[in-house]
């Protein structure tokens, strides 16, 4: 390729400084200007000939100084210069490939970092070749995979870790993968998991519930309970529990125990009630604690805590005050028995969300979000992802069937278009068309540089689709080019909706 | 990257000549032997077929390959089929008009 880069990076793989020295013979020395974990800008100091202060290319100045702004995940979206304009937008798809900054694809892999080849989650773009350098390995964003395998298997427990190509474990909005070998979001995670175990419960219930709002609910929450012979509210508690485990701790084994959990919280609150209620938290909390790798003592005292909390102690009209307050007492009654308070609040969190608010689901409308505070803007958030679906179902946007292109042809493929009712007469291979309007054959031919002189302009309508977005014609044939050309591949039905003979 | 296509084996398909009176849909496999262009992006491949492609009497047996669109070659390596502007003759910028000169494709075989 010409020229060599060495990198030097600091601790957690953070990049810290680059010295490129280019196959012109330029040096540059890029020097990435880290705060509180985070890396905002970047100042390049060059060397070289033709490096000059006054030179109109930036990228041949002396000294460069650029800022870049970064969305939740460390990538860059913009880059500002020294006077704080911004030079450059950035985006990506989910999977880091590059796309336009209006969110459209770039379907025909044209799109590069002008002012810094580093992009996704901060990570050096090899555009020439599509690849994202992430130390480590190297990532193909198309594909979402990286190229070689991972040497590390993270999480024994998790199925995901043993496909060693995955990134992330294929979960790229909620993880990145600083080193190439795969780290998590931790607080990300927490955050779903708190969503997950606060709606699960009530999600499950009324889709269980509810009359069917889905057949995916009967064969979830309902079909569970009418199969295995168990309530509707062990079937939810154990599927919110499965759940809030599998995210909680990312393993399988975290969403048997989760699911046990939750079901065995829902099962004690289905039967018992007042102090046997008491005594059936205890076991269950004993019984968890030990699954999980802790004491019978604090669990059981965390489950006891939480279910007398709730039955006798103060009750708040917010359902995350109530959470949060049973959270409390188990913890506190954790620690009184020589366990951890994060362990204890666990425990009793578990016991409130699959006892006390999976049967307050039963009845729609019982359980709303609180709407005040930090979990009332949560609560009312996540409401709002919920019932997207349905809104969805409600509206169906109107799709346009049919598009319309140009096709600049000779009088023997125009007689077998209308004889066949297929472009090219059915002809196999690529098809290019063009939205661009050529009044005579010879403007035709120079915009789309073709090596012969078209006879007939003809519009045709074809299904949506068909056809790639326009990419702009280089010279060819001794012509200067510069139209848009679009391509498909197969054979194309048309209809004709108008010819016109070129001059 | 131009470096890391060359000798790599290649299916060009003769997509779209406009004219509809050359063999449209006709495919070769070759080899490509040479790149010319920026180091990140070639705009033009020399391609040694494995049989060669006729216009009448004239035939050829080496056919380069510009790209036809503005994002060049460059979808050559990863794989994706790229549209081309072939001609029997070279030049360092665009494809020139020749006795063979069609549309077409071309990707890694």
């Amino acid at each position: 390729m010409g020229g060599t880069t060495w990198y030097l990076h600091g601790d957690n793989n953070s990049l810290l400084y680059e010295k490129e020295i280019k196959a012109n013979g330029i040096t540059e020395q890029r020097h990435y200007v880290q705060a509180a974990g985070m890396t905002f800008a970047l100042a390049v100091v060059r060397t070289g000939p033709g490096v000059s202060s006054t030179a109109a290319d930036r990228k041949m100045r002396p000294t460069q100084l650029e800022y870049f702004q970064q969305d939740s995940q460390g990538s860059i979206v913009a880059i500002a210069d020294e006077t704080g304009a911004v030079i450059e937008r950035l985006a990506y798809d989910p999977w880091g490939k590059r796309r336009y900054a209006n969110g459209l694809q770039d379907r025909a892999d044209s799109l590069v970092g002008v002012n810094t080849d580093r992009g996704y989650t901060l990570h050096e773009h090899l555009d020439e070749v599509g690849v994202i350098h992430m130390n480590g390995r190297v990532y193909d964003p198309l594909i979402g995979r990286f190229m070689s395998a991972d040497p590390f298997v993270q999480s024994p427990g998790n199925l995901q870790s043993y496909n060693r190509y995955a990134y992330v474990w294929n979960n790229p909005l909620a993880m990145t993968d600083p080193s190439g070998y795969f780290s998590l979001r931790k607080l990300f995670r927490a955050v779903v998991t708190i969503v997950v175990a606060v709606y699960a419960p009530e999600l499950s219930a009324y889709i269980g519930w509810t009359g069917g709002v889905s057949a995916a609910g009967a064969a979830t929450a309902g079909g569970l309970s009418a199969s295995m012979g168990m309530s509707g509210a062990v079937a939810s508690g154990m599927l919110g529990g499965a759940l809030s485990g599998a995210v909680a701790t990312g393993t399988l084994k975290g969403a048997v125990l989760g699911g046990l959990t939750g079901a065995a919280f829902a099962g004690v609150g289905d039967k018992f009630a007042g102090w046997e209620n008491v005594v059936g938290h205890a076991a269950v909390g004993c019984a968890s604690s030990v699954g999980s790798g802790g004491g019978c003592q604090s669990g059981a005292l965390s489950g006891a805590a939480g279910s007398m909390f709730s039955q006798f102690g103060p009750q708040f009209d917010s359902f995350a005050a109530n959470l949060v307050a049973n959270s409390v007492a188990g913890g506190v009654a954790s620690v009184v028995g020589g366990g951890k308070f994060e362990n204890g609040a666990k425990t009793a969190a578990f016991g409130y969300l699959f006892n006390q608010a999976v049967h307050a689901a039963r009845v729609p409308g019982l359980y709303t979000p609180s709407g005040g505070g930090v979990f009332g803007w949560l609560e009312s958030r996540i409401a709002g992802v919920f019932s997207l679906p349905l809104m969805l179902t409600g509206d169906t946007p109107q799709t346009k069937e049919y598009d319309t292109v140009n096709r600049y042809m000779s009088n023997a493929e125009y007689s077998a278009t209308v004889e066949t009712g297929l472009i090219r007469g059915g002809r196999p291979g690529v098809t290019y068309a063009t939205n661009d309007y050529y009044s005579s054959s010879a403007a035709a031919q120079s915009g789309l540089a073709l090596p012969v002189a078209p006879e007939l302009r003809v519009t045709l309508s074809v299904p949506t689709g068909s056809f790639s977005s326009p990419s702009r014609v280089e010279p060819a044939y001794g012509q200067p080019g510069g139209g848009t050309e679009r391509t498909a591949v197969g054979t194309i039905p048309a209809k004709i909706l108008d010819v016109t003979r070129l001059n | 990257m131009g470096r890391l296509i060359i000798g790599a084996a290649v299916f060009l398909e003769i997509t779209d000549p406009w004219d509809f009176v050359t063999n449209n849909g006709d495919n070769r496999e070759g080899v490509i032997q040479q790149f010319w262009g920026p180091k990140k992006c070639p705009t033009v491949v020399a391609i040694k077929l494995m049989s060669s492609v006729c216009n009448g009497d004239f035939c050829i047996s080496l056919v380069y390959a510009y790209g036809r669109h503005s994002d060049g070659l460059v979808g050559l390596v990863r794989g994706n089929t790229v549209s081309c502007n072939f001609s029997e003759k070279f030049d360092a910028i665009s494809a020139p008009a020749g006795e063979i000169a069609f549309l077409g494709s071309l990707r890694l075989n």
